[in-house]
């Protein structure tokens, strides 16, 4: 057992804040990265330090190994967290962290290699009883490769081998889509992760994306923290995510998370993961990928179990035994999450830049906002567009959902366009009322997500806000007797 | 002793950023905010944050300007309107006769640099002429297509006789 | 300056009376006010519409500041004249505001005929320009008319103070470095081009705007031309060919707002200083003056009452007070710039004559703007007064209030019959507003007077000739005599005919006043001097 005395961030905006804030709860200094491109996360003026890292374009500060373990051991840190994303399923940077005697707080380098290779992951989970779907690796014959996914049956996901978060994936639904989903993939997958190795898997049509948070410790033992699901997403990317999963037969929910444990077990599996899965329309489940590190929509499993999953990850890091066996936890309520992200959801998603010149964050009962900027904060392509978390507890799913609303509506984040009133709408959406979530979700109800026109009351009051929010340069000012007069007339 | 108000009279014409052709008039007066003679009741309740009724039921306005463009969000949605300046012509207001160019003098055509059917766009030269020894190179006043040249290098005009003529692909010819 | 103190008691009987009849006379003015300004044809409402034009009250509010007040000038002229049908003789007149500063507004009522001249329409056009001429205030001219009405057309044209007159007081702004701008938003016809032509700057409308000495049908008779508007005296041609017009606007809201521009680069003016201080409103309130004025004008009342409802604190300094009773001579502050108030209490003595001869004396050497509250029935008259020389102090009370310089305000309260109107600075003595109340009365003599005395003529003829008058023969003189009277006594027979500015709700009058004196020091005051004095 090693306590942890400071613990360097490898990462930034809100979920930098959020490891900020557990470990000070726990009494462990923290120190965060700064850079000339990134000076307004809040985690900034929390943390007890922090330390100016380079890098151009700005990314690739935090993509920097060397660099990263060396602000850490220049700031004096005993541990890194690398949070999600950037470096935080990179095996080579957890050795390195190892290497340089240095924490990690995550699993060990053996286990993010063995699960961040997709093809090496889905073989492991055969190898243990779980169900994958009908694929075809291209690594094992090149040239056989489209034929070989072409006799698995369309429509065929195919998909970067080094890949996640939901990038470097392209459906093919017909034979002659083939070509051109591979080659689409095939570049994305490059650009995103350098490894353009490829497979094709069978797309299970209107699935759902059902994942199982897991939690392992050095002492063998391995726990679920239940599932969520993620099924609204677009281009692959979750927007909405809620646990429990709704409507989801209380017997294929026990199967998949015993099915999850037995994976991470049998992985030896330390510190916080996930185990992503699909479940078709028929109610058959299949292993898609395990994430070996934080997920962004953790918050949702904090909700429902009440537990602080930075804490169990930092003490697990530690050495610590996992504090609660599986009996111990206990699911209440139901929590949501929405990602508020810079975009104009109702042209194309397309990503929208700019400054937040006034932030409101929502509050009230059930609602955890979990912001990654400060007002005045620039958003530039710089960084990802995810701007904030909107996280909700309720007694049910409906007091979720309607708390979930109100809180939406409450959120500001005026300068630039954020997607907040589109997921408002999709909320709203009777098919989401009753649970019907899948993948395809948004492209279905397109058509009833568009947002109403502006009645002619609504456009007169926005008009007149503007008018007095607009800065004063063309008034002018009225001398005595007329400023006292007004607007008489005889 | 009556308290004296110092009264800011503020006139204001504003366009919502995806209408670019309809101009509103707002006065913000003392009593209320006149949108386009309509009076609307709103007050500022704190930094940022504006009070008004919609359907009878009380509303809270969020709003911020950055120069020119003014951010407002209403139950969620947020929407962007700019502030223009009313002494400048409205996008739709050219009138019929702007795509052409009439010759300010008299004088000749030194090059013609367009031919007819071609694309241009506001502010491309299209013909350069000389009078009195002086150089004017005529530009076009709109994106369009070129309809009529009809002068050739060479030849001579009198003032006010049309150089060039561009329409607009959306506008009848 | 000490508080007047009221001695007026609301609870009384007489000052309920009052009050009941005072306001429905002005309810029946608020009715006829709200008529002349709103109430339009359809059709002609929707002929704007159809040719995209604002009504002038829309162009009025897109104009002037938005939260500022507005001095209008004749909104009843006509009432009276052409059977009702041109209110205001289809012009709208006024003092408003623009970036702060005071303007004058001319604008022609396209809703009424077309926006058409009547004689009347000149009268209040030339008045306007006199206003303008006299305070130095600058002219925004909204042009969009039919032309003179043809019909009348000697009553409009060819007279001293006709059309020509409006030409003539433009020139004369512009020679005294008063900025005028025209907005064309219709036509302006024959000698109505000459209005943007006089103007230092003018701004046109694309498609309605047009300029033409003649329009295209008297171009066609008197040459066979065939020509459009747009290209005879159109917006395109006058901005870029002739020059005659210096702004070419898409549309009215554009074309207001370029004059907004335009006049905010006009260079102020200085305005004459006089005693000014930070104004307070009045210790008494004013809605009281309704309960205090009786609307039968022989009834007498307080005038010092009604001072205390117009000025700032109800205070007052009373000039000579206990002596020449019947006039009230004294000095108080309208929204803070002190005026010395002359008003009546009765009928002018000897005394009250030279007291307030004195009193202008005062007033104009030490620049200080004079206000005069009438409520006159004339000179006392009688062997014994004309003995003490009430004609000569009668002279010498009007002989010094022409001599004056400092700027001059009338509100007839009352009554203003005869001699006193003169005396009191009535419309022919140069003072710079005059109005009346809407019980007010204006006449060479009170009705019943007169019909008394013309009936007393004809019954003493037809003595000589022999014959004796009964009762009811005697009534046929009088009644139509009186009837005549009483309606041309009227303050809207007056309003109509534009002998006064307006008729004003007695609450609006400290109003009205303010920002008539202030607007008034535009204008420097000119030299002292007076005439002889016969002593």
């Amino acid at each position: 057992m090693t306590t942890i005395k400071k613990l360097f961030i490898a990462n930034r905006a809100e979920i930098a804040l959020r490891i900020v804030r557990t470990a000070r709860r726990m009494g462990i200094a923290t120190v965060v990265p700064i850079h000339s491109h990134d000076r307004f996360g809040p985690a900034l003026a929390e943390a007890d330090e922090t330390v100016e890292v380079f890098g151009t374009p700005a990314v690739a500060a935090w993509l920097d190994i060397p660099g990263m373990i060396r602000a850490a051991i220049d700031s004096g840190c005993d541990a890194i967290h690398p949070g999600y994303g950037f470096l935080s399923e990179n095996a080579a940077f957890s050795k390195a962290v190892a290497d340089a005697g240095l924490i990690f707080v995550g699993p060990t380098a053996q286990v993010i290699e063995l699960m961040g290779d997709k093809i090496r992951a889905r073989r492991f989970a055969v190898t243990q009883g779980m169900p994958v779907t009908p694929s075809a690796d291209e690594a094992t014959d090149p040239a056989t490769f489209e034929k070989r996914a072409t006799a698995i049956g369309f429509p065929l996901l195919v998909k970067g081998a080094a890949g996640g978060g939901g990038k470097g994936m392209q459906i093919a639904h017909l034979a002659e889509d083939l070509a051109h989903a591979i080659s689409l993939a095939r570049s994305e997958s490059l650009r995103y992760f350098g490894d353009g190795r490829l497979f094709a898997e069978h797309f299970v049509e209107q699935p759902r994306h059902i994942e199982v948070q897991v939690f392992g410790d050095t002492h063998g033992n391995v726990i679920h923290l239940g599932e969520r699901e993620c099924s609204i997403q677009r281009r692959f990317q979750k927007l909405i995510e809620e646990s429990p999963a709704p409507a989801l037969p209380a017997e294929l929910r026990d199967r998949i998370c015993e099915a999850a444990v037995q994976l991470a077990s049998a992985a030896k599996y330390v510190n916080a993961g996930t185990v992503e899965c699909i479940v078709s329309p028929d109610g058959d489940f299949f292993f898609l990928e395990m994430n070996t590190r934080l997920q962004v929509e953790h918050p949702v499993t904090e909700m429902v179990t009440g537990l602080d999953l930075v804490e169990l990850q930092l003490r697990v890091a530690q050495g610590e035994a996992l504090p609660l066996k599986q009996a111990n936890v206990h699911f209440s309520g139901h929590a949501m999450e929405c990602r508020i992200l810079a975009e104009d959801a109702d042209a194309g998603f397309v990503p929208d830049t700019g400054k937040v010149l006034l932030l409101h964050c929502p509050t009230g009962p059930g609602v955890r906002f979990d912001c990654g900027v400060t007002q005045g904060a620039p958003v530039t392509a710089d960084f990802d567009s995810m701007l904030a978390k909107l996280v909700v507890h309720g007694a049910d799913r409906t007091l979720a959902i309607s708390r979930m609303r109100s809180a939406l509506a409450e959120t500001a984040m005026l300068g630039v366009t954020i997607n907040n009133d589109f997921l408002s709408r999709v909320l709203q959406h009777p098919a989401f009322a009753r649970g019907e979530t899948d993948t395809g979700f948004l492209e279905r109800h397109k058509a009833d997500l568009a947002p109403a026109l502006l009645t002619e009351a609504e456009r007169q009051l926005l008009l007149a806000v503007a008018a007095s929010a607009a800065p004063d340069i063309s008034a002018t000012r009225i001398p005595e007797p007329y400023a006292s007069m007004g607007a008489w007339h005889n | 002793m009556a308290q004296l108000k110092k009264l800011t009279s503020k006139m204001t014409t504003l366009q919502f950023s995806d209408e670019p052709d309809m101009r509103h008039q707002v006065q913000v007066r003392t009593e209320a905010v006149y949108v386009d003679g309509t009076p609307i009741k709103i007050r500022q309740s704190a930094a940022g944050t504006f009070v008004g009724t919609l359907d009878g039921r009380t509303e809270r306005l969020r709003a911020v300007a950055h120069g020119d463009t003014i951010y407002v969000q209403l139950r969620g949605r947020s929407i962007q309107v700019n502030r223009v300046d009313p002494t400048r012509a409205s996008a739709s207001g050219a009138a019929s006769g702007a795509g052409a160019s009439h010759a300010p003098m008299p004088g000749v055509v030194v090059s013609v640099l367009v031919a007819v059917g071609r694309q241009a766009k506001k502010g491309d030269a299209l013909l350069v002429i000389e009078s009195m020894k002086l150089q004017m190179t005529i530009s076009a006043t709109l994106d369009g297509e070129v309809a009529e040249l009809p002068l050739a290098v060479g030849q001579t005009f009198q003032r006010n006789d049309m150089l060039v003529r561009l329409i607009n692909p959306g506008d009848a010819a | 300056m000490s508080r007047i103190v009221s001695k007026i008691d609301t609870a009384s009987a007489g000052y309920k009376k009052n009050y009941a009849a005072m306001t429905q006379k002005v309810e029946a003015l608020q009715a006829k006010v709200h008529k002349a300004r709103y109430e339009r044809p359809e059709r002609d409402l929707e002929r704007l519409q159809r040719q995209k034009k604002l009504t002038v009250r829309e162009r009025l509010n897109l104009l002037l500041d938005p939260g500022t007040p507005f001095l209008e000038i004749g909104t009843l002229v006509a009432n009276k004249a052409y059977e009702g049908e041109v209110h205001g003789a289809g012009q709208v007149s006024g003092i408003g505001i623009i970036h702060g500063r005071e303007v004058l507004i001319h604008a022609d009522d396209p809703s009424i005929k077309g926006g058409a001249w009547y004689p009347l329409s000149i009268k209040k056009i030339v008045r306007t320009l006199d206003i303008a001429i006299e305070n130095r205030l600058p002219v925004i001219h909204l042009c969009d008319s039919a032309g003179g009405f043809l019909p009348l057309q000697s009553d409009l044209f060819p007279d001293k103070h006709a059309a020509g007159r409006i030409f003539r007081n433009q020139c004369m702004l512009s020679k005294m470095g008063v900025p005028q701008i025209a907005v064309v938003l219709g036509h302006c016809t024959a000698g109505g081009a000459y209005i943007p032509a006089l103007c230092d700057y003018s701004v046109i409308v694309r498609g309605n705007g047009g300029v033409f000495l003649g329009g295209p049908p008297l171009v066609k008779a008197a040459t066979g031309e065939i020509v459009t508007a747009e290209a005879l005296g159109g917006a395109t041609m006058h901005t870029t060919v002739s020059g005659t017009c210096d702004y070419a606007a898409d549309d009215e809201p554009h074309a207001i707002a370029i004059a907004r521009d335009i006049f905010a680069n006009t260079t102020p003016i200085t305005k004459q200083t006089i005693d000014r201080v930070e104004a307070e409103a009045p210790f008494y309130d004013p809605k009281e003056l309704y309960g205090i004025v009786p609307t039968d004008w022989k009834t007498g009342f307080d005038m010092r009452e009604v001072i205390a409802r117009v000025v700032d604190g109800s205070n007052f300094h009373e000039y000579q007070p206990d002596y020449g009773t019947t006039m009230i001579c004294g000095y108080a502050r309208i929204w803070g710039c002190k005026v010395g108030i002359l008003a009546n209490n009765g009928v002018l003595f000897n005394d009250s004559s030279l007291k307030a001869a004195h009193f202008m004396r005062l007033c104009d050497r030490d620049r200080t703007p004079l206000v005069f509250l009438q409520n006159i029935t004339g000179y006392m008259v009688g062997r014994e007064y004309e003995e003490r020389g009430i004609t000569k102090d009668g002279a010498k009370m009007i002989m010094t209030q022409v001599g004056c310089t400092v700027p001059k305000f009338t509100v007839i309260v009352g009554g203003s019959f005869g001699a006193g109107n003169y005396g009191m600075c009535g419309r022919a003595f140069d003072g710079r507003f005059l109005w009346m109340w809407p019980q007010s009365q204006i006449a060479v003599m009170g009705a019943e007077q007169a019909a008394n005395t013309l009936a007393d003529v004809k019954i003493r003829q037809l003595q000589r000739k022999g014959h004796e008058l009964d009762a009811e023969q005697i009534a046929a003189i009088r009644e139509p005599v009186l009837a005549s009277f009483e309606a041309e006594s009227d303050a809207y027979h007056s309003t109509s005919e534009m002998w006064d500015d307006g008729i004003l709700d007695p609450v609006d009058t400290r109003n009205a006043l303010g920002m008539a004196i202030v607007s008034s020091l535009n204008a420097p005051f000119g030299e002292m001097g007076y005439g002889v004095l016969r002593l």
